[in-house]
């Protein structure tokens, strides 16, 4: 007697939806792959050590794109430094004590554009903290900008710890504060790290508030300090595609090939993290 | 009666049986949950099928309108025969199948709409569309269930709001409304307290006269008050089966007698 | 001792963390407000009504009517373009697709939605804006080309959170509709979708303020005037947009500068909304 796999599609009705739908959304998925290589394979064939080592040259028509991949990870290291322990901390306030009012604000935060955060960036730490165009006040104001992201993840990270784990620990008389940082977080330490991922990649692809805080179109040098104005990937890409056109499109490609490389990576790594090893 | 184009001929049979399990095995992927199963389900009659968590009753009783098939890895071997028609068979339209063997679940699950639209569903699903009939039909169908008294002044509540009890009569009225000959409960009452307990098992007794009702429950006490077969399964087998009271009060079977007196559940 | 200093320096660092959003908060809406002033006490209503953008000719003209209504055109057009693909994309994932399809299709779309808005512009900007004048449509950036743009950058946060919706409604719902003989897709449409709906709408919702809120690709790709479109050929700037572009320009502390913090302080009131709305919508999946 045969084993017969069982699949209730017998119909046609249900048998066009379904082809319907599958075409769809392979269609789709064949367009974002699409996308993907169009963004990342016309870069590689500029890649070489001069390219990632040397300023740009000759109005842009040669050189290399090392000062926007320096600025980039500077900007990202600074808004991460700040960003990820505040983002956490914020976060664990958000699901151990319940403040309506705290999270109303994340929420609200979370909702703001990009654009907006570099104007309050341009405002309070360019202009009135004469931090000018620099690193620093690009820093802050990315690292405002991704609070309410890491904050908002950490909180459902916490949310999903099972209740029975919770109930545990204050069962063995700890105070709150040890139950949350001595059990809670460690239990959910993976997930908190795909988090942190998932922020540096958000992190090294913004461009608006960049451009309004501490981004440069030509720097001559290397940042000599936090407070020295930067060249970034994205902002440089942005820079080339909307002043200079065919001339320098290029380097484009290729800092967008290196971009979306880094992306790929930092995504990838946030993705391997995601179960918790029991 | 709703004319429905498909393979089976609807026959008025007389003391037979309406659906035949034969050398049935069910996977979940490589895990073999129902093994050699043979149980016969006679027409009008209450066939409970009972035993401890895990025994694979459940997928007994879910293969029976195919509706296991929704889970993917999900694999049968044998026969399960209505009206003498295996409904494995690739012939088969699966959702008229559905439509004669009708199932009640576990939880109540009401969908997320008024109490007259969540009948009014299944009624549109078979081709009434005309208001006044879905009217007669509803109200036909929340009479059988014993909930009409208790709704009939505001169809339009969601039906989120009613009680528990209420619910699980609600969704046996949604599935009374599409005149299936075969109902399937799956331990429907577990999730109830006492009171709407005993409401939905006098409920399953009434519909005996109309429906083959199976129902699946892991209560002996529920079993003997209701059901007039019993089949008692054990790690996906069939380990005993017969008339309920010859077999709760004399099992041939050493684990059907541990199992009535407790010691295994 | 040692214990005592642990606990109390934690809650002090839960306290500052807190503290920094809400200053965050307030600090925004204050600092749009207050730079905001100049411009609404110079200029005055004709700001909100008039069309005139032309902040650097002599005498320079402050309407930003037409910037605020392409914001809204093009969120509204671009939701609209995405949120029935993103559904349907999320029904097949949800309810058709094989776990593997289900697995590599969703992690395909994880990896788009961390693609940076400037490179989603550019290739668009690259590839397809040459092709508008070869095909006789004079603009090669518009509102369309945009409206591309954004539909990339936002199909993924439109499916993920649909498809979310949707699976995490209970199994037994969808097995009740399926007893009665239902085809999925009438089970998908009609009683996931509305056991859904409020985390639907959320998805909504969040995806017209990312648009609204979208400044690179509609920049890069909407063309440069300051006027509403006619068609969906016309080129068109938004408010983030001039924000962007015309900020690095503007001199300090001059009616321009604070013009564009009017424009800012719109699209916050614009996000403020939606989000809003949003913790309704949520609010109400709790019950």
């Amino acid at each position: 007697m045969t084993i017969t796999k069982t699949n209730g599609s017998k119909t046609i009705e249900n048998k066009k939806a379904r082809i319907a739908l599958k075409i769809l959304t392979y269609f789709i998925s064949i367009l974002i792959v699409f996308v993907f290589i169009l963004a990342f394979l016309p870069g590689l064939k500029y890649w070489s050590w001069e390219f990632f080592s040397s300023f740009p040259k000759d109005q842009m028509t040669g050189g290399g794109i090392f000062p926007a991949i320096l600025g980039s990870i500077l900007l990202t290291a600074v808004s991460l430094v700040i960003a990820i322990p505040l983002g956490i901390f914020l976060g664990i306030v958000l699901s151990e004590y319940n403040l309506s009012y705290i999270k109303f604000a994340v929420t609200i935060l979370s909702g703001i554009p990009s654009v907006v955060f570099g104007l309050f960036g341009l405002g309070l730490f360019c202009i009135t903290m004469n931090m000018r165009t620099s690193i620093l006040a690009g820093g802050l104001t990315l690292s405002l900008m991704v609070l309410p992201v890491i904050s908002s993840s950490v909180y459902e990270v916490m949310r999903s710890i099972p209740r029975e784990l919770r109930e545990a620990a204050y069962a063995l008389g700890a105070r709150k504060s040890e139950v949350i940082f001595d059990m809670l977080v460690p239990s959910v330490r993976n997930s908190i790290i795909t988090v942190s991922f998932v922020s540096a990649g958000r992190v090294i692809g913004e461009t608006a508030p960049l451009i309004l805080t501490a981004a440069v179109f030509y720097a001559t040098n290397l940042p000599k300090d936090l407070l020295s104005p930067v060249m970034t990937l994205p902002t440089h890409i942005y820079f080339l595609a909307a002043a200079y056109g065919t001339k320098a499109r290029w380097m484009a490609e290729g800092a967008a090939s290196v971009l979306i490389l880094f992306v790929i990576l930092v995504y990838t790594i946030a993705f391997m993290f995601r179960r918790e090893k029991k | 009666m709703i004319e429905m184009a498909d393979t089976i001929e609807r026959r008025n049979i007389k003391n037979e049986y309406i659906l035949e399990v034969r050398n049935f095995n069910a996977y979940y992927g490589e895990k073999l949950a129902v093994r050699d199963a043979n149980v016969k389900i006679e027409k009008n009659k209450i066939t409970a099928i009972m035993g401890p968590s895990g025994c694979g009753k459940s997928t007994l009783l879910r293969s029976m309108n195919r509706i296991n098939d929704l889970l993917s890895e999900f694999k049968v071997q044998g026969e399960i025969l209505f009206h003498d028609k295996n409904i494995y068979d690739p012939e088969i339209d699966v959702y008229v199948l559905r439509r004669r063997i009708g199932m009640v679940f576990q939880k109540p699950t009401p969908f997320p709409m008024s109490i007259f639209e969540n009948i009014a569903y299944g009624l549109r699903l078979i081709g009434i569309t005309d208001k006044k009939e879905l009217r007669d039909r509803v109200k036909q169908a929340l009479e059988m269930a014993a909930l009409w008294d208790e709704v009939k002044d505001d169809l339009e509540k969601s039906a989120l709001k009613l009680s528990g009890g209420q619910q699980q009569r609600l969704c046996i009225a949604r599935t009374i409304a599409i005149e299936p000959e075969v109902i399937l409960f799956d331990e429907p009452t577990s999730a109830l307290d006492p009171v709407a307990t005993q409401k939905i098992e006098s409920l399953i007794e009434d519909l005996s006269e109309k429906f083959t009702i199976v129902i699946v429950t892991h209560n002996i006490g529920q079993a003997s008050r209701i059901s007039d077969y019993t089949v008692f399964m054990y790690r996906g087998e069939i380990v005993e089966q017969g008339p309920t009271s010859k077999l709760l009060t004399n099992p041939q079977n050493e684990i059907t007698q541990q199992f009535l007196s407790g010691k295994i559940g | 001792m040692h214990r005592e200093i642990k606990d109390k320096s934690r809650k002090a660092l839960l306290a500052i963390s807190s503290i920094t959003a809400i200053a965050a908060l307030f600090g925004i809406y204050y600092y749009l407000i207050k730079e905001s002033l100049p411009a609404i006490r110079s200029v005055g209503a004709e700001l909100f009504f008039s069309d005139q953008w032309y902040p650097v000719w002599e005498p320079a003209e402050y309407g930003m009517r037409s910037l605020i209504i392409n914001s809204l055109i093009v969120t509204v057009l671009g939701t609209l373009l995405v949120v029935p693909i993103s559904y349907f994309i999320a029904i097949y994932l949800h309810g058709f697709a094989s776990k593997k399809e289900k697995g590599i299709i969703r992690r395909l779309i994880e990896y788009l939605s961390g693609i940076p808005s400037v490179i989603i512009a550019f290739v668009f900007l690259t590839y397809l804006s040459p092709v508008f004048p070869n095909i006789g449509i004079y603009s090669p950036q518009n509102l369309l080309l945009a409206l591309i743009g954004l539909f990339f950058l936002t199909i993924p946060i439109s499916t993920v959170l649909i498809l979310e919706s949707l699976d995490s409604v209970p199994r037994e719902l969808e097995e009740s509709s399926a007893a009665l003989g239902a085809l999925p897709l009438r089970t998908y449409m009609k009683i996931t979708t509305r056991a859904a709906l409020p985390g639907v709408l959320n998805a909504i919702v969040l995806t017209a303020n990312r648009i609204v809120g979208e400044t690179i690709v509609v920049l890069l790709l909407g063309g440069g005037a300051a006027m509403v479109p006619a068609k969906l050929t016309d080129p068109m700037k938004t408010l983030t947009a001039v924000i962007a572009s015309e900020m690095p320009e503007a001199a300090r502390f001059s009616i321009h500068y604070s013009a564009l913090f009017v424009a800012g302080l719109v699209l916050v009131l614009f996000s403020t909304i939606f989000e809003l709305i949003s913790v309704m919508l949520l609010r109400r999946s709790r019950r």
